[in-house]
């Protein structure tokens, strides 16, 4: 027992002249290393960046706002006419990613509408992207670009064109003055707004689908030779 | 007590590996946003001007906007009327004149002159009043995807017997 007791003690005092011992040559290693002075290396080292944006009719978006230019300063819209609205995404980092978009469209008057349509805000949709029915609604559609985007590439358009259904015009009153005259014509869907929203999400190219998974929580199928998804 | 030991170092290793396995699942992701709306101004409001003389009056729709539409005309007497038209008027053969154009917001349709035939001399009667019953509609222009109006021919009755006429008996939501 007191043999055990001696070895534990000649342990512990082994234990702590070791630490010392570190702390000492570690805090003059420390010194030396402030004080000797040496050649200088620079190392380039490149960090992965993961980036896109999305372009209007060949522009940037600029601070988020779409439909700025669709029309003309005093023009207004022609119900029914399906209006150029081209929607791409580029791929501004410094990786390849594979894309989804979630288009949204709504009306809106002092808050958001429920109660109207939003299948009467007409949008045409590109090709090379394949729309996820299970997650669309008639707000909104889901749609997943089927190529890698590399470096520096755009999509093909998922939005190339958008206008109101004529049949809108449909929902509609009229009232005539007391002398006859006059007739005015009012419509349901008058002093509204139609809204498009758009989200878009990439992820990188090496284990899409795992990283697909992980980040929305979606099953897809990724060729990574081939550089397609599908779903 | 070396049971608690053993459960802290578990803990302890189980936190550790925690904390060097979270990077190792972090994916690359990229993500941005953007919105817009253009807000819609409906409707239109026509009125009729009615310019009297002798025998007849000069008609006129006017469109205060804010949308373009197409107008017709009817009118009604007990007496023979003789209609003289103008410009885009055209006789659609079913008693309505049609407006052969786009009434644009702000403007009004040519003249319809509509006058009493033929009243002879002995057929007036003093204190008598001979009306003439001008009747009008006026339907929305709506567009075709390429911006053109759709339909294209205001002449044509058919299309005012649709639900884009709101005159139209079945027409409304």
């Amino acid at each position: 027992m007191k043999a055990g007791r001696k070895r534990s003690s000649v342990f512990t005092g082994a234990l702590l002249v070791l630490a010392i011992a570190a702390l000492l040559f570690g805090g003059i290693g420390s010194a030396r290393a402030v004080l000797t002075p040496s050649d200088e290396y620079i190392a380039d080292i490149a960090t992965k960046d993961i980036a896109l944006e999305l372009y209007e009719n060949g522009d940037p978006v600029e601070d988020g706002a779409l439909l700025t230019g669709l029309l003309a300063e005093g023009e207004s819209l022609k119900i029914g006419q399906v209006y150029d609205e081209s929607l791409t995404v580029k791929n501004t980092g410094t990786i390849d990613q594979y894309m989804r978009v979630s288009v949204y469209k709504y009306w809106t008057n002092d808050g958001k509408r429920t109660d109207l349509d939003p299948a009467l805000i007409k949008l045409e949709l590109g090709d090379g992207w394949v729309e996820d029915t299970a997650a669309s609604t008639p707000e909104r559609t889901v749609l997943y670009y089927t190529e890698k985007v590399v470096v520096g590439d755009e999509t093909a358009p998922f939005v190339t064109g958008i206008g109101v259904d004529p049949s809108l015009a449909t929902m509609v009153e009229q009232t005539t003055s007391e002398d006859g005259k006059t007739i005015t014509t009012t419509y349901k869907y008058d002093d509204l707004m139609f809204n498009l929203e758009v989200s878009v999400d990439g992820v990188q190219d090496h284990n899409a689908a795992d990283a697909a998974k992980s980040a929305w929580g979606v099953d897809v199928t990724v060729d990574e030779d081939a550089g397609t998804l599908s779903l | 007590m070396k049971k608690n030991k053993l459960l802290l170092t578990a803990l302890a290793v189980i936190l550790a590996m925690g904390v060097m396995v979270a990077p190792a699942l972090a994916y690359f992701t990229a993500h941005t946003e953007a919105a817009g709306g253009i807000n819609l101004d409906l409707g239109h409001k026509t009125t009729i001007d009615e310019e009297f003389y002798d025998w007849g009056k000069k008609i006129t729709v006017s469109n205060e906007g804010p949308e373009s539409c197409y107008v017709r005309v009817q009118a009604f007497s007990s007496e023979r009327l003789e209609v003289t038209p103008s410009g885009a008027w055209t006789d659609g053969g079913d008693g309505w004149w049609y407006y052969n154009g786009v009434v644009d917001a702000g403007k009004s349709t040519d003249v319809l002159d509509i006058a009493i035939k033929d009243k002879a001399e002995a057929e007036i009667v003093d204190g008598q009043i001979v009306d003439v019953a001008v009747v009008y509609e006026s339907m929305k222009v709506v567009y075709d995807e390429d911006g053109n109006p759709d339909p294209a021919d205001p002449t044509d009755p058919t299309i005012w017997k649709t639900k884009g006429n709101p005159a139209y008996e079945g027409s409304g939501e």
